[in-house]
C-alpha cells in the first residue's frame, strides 16, 4: 500500500513537473515570437506581390530558424533541455487555438499559430519528481501525525504492550478506523481514553448498535453500553417506546400495543395467534386488546373498532406499521424482533409469533 | 475500504498541492534571447563554386525573387568565385547609406536620385547597366469623368502607399494632391502597407481614389472614363551594377531583360508601364 502510494505520487509530481515546465517554456516562447514576428514578417510583406504566397514562404522559413531553442533558469535546474517549433502557420485568415497570435499590418490583422514540441531532460524530472516524492511523503506523514493519530498513539501504548511490535499498533490502527465515518459524521466529538479502548474492543455487530444508537439520539456513553447490551425487547409502554438491544425507538401508541400484546402472547407462552378469518372477528381476544388499549390510554377509535372484535386485516396492518419503523431505526438488524409467520394448513391462514425467544421479553422497564 | 483509498488519494493530492509553489519555481526557465533572422531575403548556393564571396541583389519587389537567385547560383554565376546569391526586398526606407556601404550590393535596382540621396557618389561604385522603360502613374476612381480638383475631392477617401519611397504610391500623387492645396483634409488619406492590401480597399469600395500603375486584374480593365492620367512621369527605374564586377554585366544584362520582359507581360496593361512592386 505504501509503495502504491509514493509510486502514485511520484507520477503526479512527475506528470505535474512536465506539464508546468513544458508550459512555462511553451508561453515563453510566444512571449518572445508576439514581440518579433511583427518585426520580420511586416517588412518583408512591404513590398510583396502576394501576401499569402509570401506569408506561406515565411512560415517554412521561420520554422527553420526555430529548432532547439534553449533555456536558462535561476537553479542548475534544466528541466526541458530544449524547444522545437515544428509548425508555424503565418495567416492573413483568423486562426484560433490556445497558441495562436495576432497583430496588425497596416490596415487589416495578421494571424500565427505555432505547434511547439519541447525536449525534457527526462532524468533530471524523474530525479525530482523522486526528491519530492520523498517531500511530499513526508508532508503526509506529518499531515497523518497531526490531525489523526495523535490522541490515539497514546492510548494504543496499552495493548500494544500486550500485543507486541509494531505490526500490531497499525493493525490496531487499521481496526480503529470503523469509526472514523462517525467522526466526519459529527455524531463522535472528543473521546476520552476510556472510550477510545472500548470503541476498538467492539465486535462487529457491537459497532452497528453504537452506531444506531448514537443516530438515535443517545450520548457516546449510552450507545457504549446499547452495544454492549443483550438482545432484549423491553417495552416502555409509559414512555411509548420500546427498548431493543438498549435503543429506545418511539413507536405510534396502536402498532406499539399490537405489539405488546404479540410480546405478551409470547410471555405467557401462548401459540402463535392465527388470523382471524374474513367477516368472521375474533371478538374474545378483541376484548383482550381493547382492555390492555384502555389500561394503557390507547387511541378511542382503536379501542371502538376492537368491538367489533379483532380483525385479520388489522393485524395485517400493525404488524407492517411496527416492521416499517423498525427497519427504518435498525434497517438489517431488525429481523430478530419482529414476526415468524406460518401458514395454517387447514384454514390456509397465517399464523404470527415473536421471533424472540420470551427469556429476551421484558414488558415493563 | 474505498472510503480508505479516496481518503489516501486526498492526502496524496493535498501533499501534490502544497509542493506544487516549489514545483512552480523549479518549472521557471528562461528562453534564451531568441533573434529572428529578417525574412525579406532568399539565399542559395552558388554551384560548382570554392569561392567564398557573396552577391547580394536588391529589388523594391519580391516578385519571382526564388527563381531569380536560382538562376544565378544554377547558370550565371556557377563556377565563379561567390558562395553564395541573396536577393534582398526591403522596404526603401529601410535602406540606409551605412548599410548600402557595408551590405556591399553587387546589383541594385532603383532610381538615380534615391541613390544620389542614399551616396552622393555612387557612380564611384556603380553603373547602371539596364533601365526601365518610364511608365504611367493614373488616378483610378469608381466615378466616371473624374476631374481631380479642390472640389472633386471634397469628402473623398483617398489611398496612398506609407512608402515614402514610392513614387506612384506615395510621391507623384501627393504631389499633385498638393497641388489643390486647401479644402484637403489630412484625415480623407488613408495609408497601406502594400499595394495588395491598397487596391482591395480600392476593389471592396472603402475608398474613392486611389493612384496605380493599373497591374491589378481588375485595374486593367478598369474603364478609361473612371480613369485619370497623373501629369508627371515616373522617373527611369535601373538596374545597377558593382563596379568590381564589371565583367559580369553582359551575361546579367541578357538575363534582366529577360526578367524585365516577363514582370512587363504579366504585370502591366500598357507595354511602357511597369508594374508591381516597382513604385
Amino acid at each position: 500500500m505504501n509503495y502504491l502510494k509514493a509510486l502514485v505520487l511520484f507520477l503526479l509530481i512527475f506528470v505535474g513537473l512536465i506539464y508546468l515546465s513544458g508550459q512555462n517554456a511553451k508561453q515563453q516562447l510566444m512571449m518572445t515570437l508576439a514581440e518579433q514576428l511583427p518585426q520580420v514578417v511586416n517588412p518583408s510583406l512591404n513590398n510583396a506581390i502576394d501576401e499569402s504566397q509570401e506569408l506561406s514562404r515565411m512560415s517554412h522559413s521561420l520554422v527553420d530558424d526555430l529548432h532547439d531553442i534553449t533555456f536558462v533558469s535561476k537553479l542548475p535546474v534544466d528541466l526541458v533541455a530544449s524547444l522545437t517549433v515544428a509548425e508555424l502557420n503565418l495567416s492573413k485568415t483568423k486562426l484560433s487555438g490556445s497558441n495562436t497570435l495576432n497583430w496588425q499590418f497596416g490596415n487589416h490583422t495578421l494571424y500565427a499559430s505555432i505547434d511547439s514540441s519541447v525536449n525534457f531532460n527526462y532524468w533530471l524530472v524523474a530525479f525530482w519528481a523522486g526528491a519530492f516524492t520523498a517531500l511530499g511523503l513526508l508532508i503526509d506523514y506529518l499531515f497523518t501525525l497531526i490531525f489523526k493519530f495523535q490522541p490515539f498513539r497514546q492510548k494504543v501504548s496499552i495493548p500494544d504492550a500486550v500485543n507486541s511490535g509494531k505490526d500490531k499498533l497499525s493493525t490496531a490502527i487499521e481496526e480503529l478506523r470503523w469509526f472514523d465515518g462517525l467522526k466526519q459524521q459529527g455524531l463522535i466529538k472528543g473521546l476520552t481514553a476510556q472510550q477510545e479502548l472500548q470503541l476498538a474492543s467492539l465486535k462487529e455487530q457491537q459497532q452497528c448498535w453504537f452506531s444506531i444508537a448514537l443516530k438515535q439520539g443517545l450520548n457516546i456513553e449510552q450507545a457504549l453500553k446499547a452495544a454492549e447490551a443483550d438482545d432484549a425487547l423491553c417495552f416502555d409502554l409509559a414512555n411509548q417506546q420500546v427498548i431493543i438491544h438498549g435503543v429506545p425507538i418511539r413507536l405510534s401508541k396502536t402498532p406499539l400495543l399490537y405489539y405488546f400484546w404479540y410480546a405478551k402472547r409470547k410471555f405467557e407462552a401462548e401459540p402463535a395467534y392465527l388470523n382471524p378469518p374474513q367477516g368472521k372477528p375474533d371478538h374474545k381476544n378483541g376484548q383482550q386488546l381493547a382492555k390492555l388499549m384502555q389500561q394503557y390510554g390507547g387511541h378511542q377509535k382503536a379501542i371502538r373498532d376492537l368491538d367489533e372484535g379483532l380483525k385479520g386485516k388489522t393485524l395485517d396492518q400493525n404488524r407492517n406499521k411496527i416492521k416499517t419503523e423498525l427497519q427504518r431505526v435498525l434497517e438489517g438488524l431488525a429481523c430478530d424482533y419482529l414476526f415468524d409467520s406460518e401458514r395454517d394448513e387447514r384454514t390456509a391462514r397465517y399464523r404470527y409469533s415473536l421471533k424472540l425467544p420470551a427469556s429476551k421479553l421484558k414488558l415493563g422497564p | 475500504m474505498p472510503r480508505n483509498f479516496v481518503f489516501t488519494i486526498l492526502r496524496l493530492l493535498i501533499a501534490t498541492l502544497v509542493l506544487l509553489p516549489a514545483m512552480v519555481f523549479l518549472s521557471q526557465q528562461t528562453i534564451e534571447p531568441l533573434v529572428l533572422k529578417e525574412q525579406y531575403s532568399y539565399s542559395c548556393k552558388v554551384k560548382n563554386t570554392s569561392g567564398k564571396k557573396h552577391f547580394h541583389i536588391y529589388m523594391p519587389t519580391n516578385w519571382q525573387v526564388e527563381e531569380f537567385a536560382q538562376t544565378l547560383c544554377d547558370t550565371l554565376l556557377a563556377k565563379q568565385s561567390f558562395e553564395t546569391v541573396t536577393v534582398y526586398w526591403q522596404p526603401r526606407e529601410m535602406l540606409s547609406t551605412e548599410q548600402l556601404l557595408s551590405d556591399n550590393y553587387a546589383l541594385f535596382l532603383n532610381r538615380d536620385y534615391a541613390l544620389s540621396g542614399l551616396l552622393p557618389n555612387w557612380d564611384d561604385f556603380y553603373t547602371a547597366i539596364l533601365s526601365l522603360p518610364s511608365y504611367q502613374i493614373s488616378w483610378f476612381s469608381h466615378q466616371d469623368n473624374m476631374q481631380l480638383s479642390a472640389n472633386s475631392l471634397k469628402n473623398k477617401r483617398i489611398g496612398l502607399l506609407e512608402d515614402k519611397r514610392s513614387e506612384s504610391g506615395y510621391l507623384a500623387p501627393m504631389s499633385e494632391l498638393k497641388q489643390f492645396g486647401q479644402g484637403l483634409d489630412n484625415a480623407q488619406l488613408v495609408f497601406y502597407p502594400n499595394r495588395e492590401s491598397l487596391v482591395n480597399d480600392f476593389l471592396a469600395e472603402k475608398l474613392d481614389i486611389i493612384p496605380s500603375v493599373g497591374h491589378h486584374g481588375q485595374l486593367k480593365r478598369w474603364p478609361a472614363s473612371k480613369t485619370q492620367p497623373l501629369q508627371h512621369v515616373s522617373s527611369t527605374l535601373s538596374w545597377y551594377l558593382n563596379d568590381q564586377y564589371a565583367d559580369l554585366a553582359p551575361s546579367l544584362v541578357t538575363y534582366l531583360q529577360q526578367y524585365q520582359s516577363r514582370l512587363l507581360k504579366v504585370h502591366t496593361t500598357h507595354p511602357y508601364s511597369l508594374d508591381k512592386g516597382l513604385r
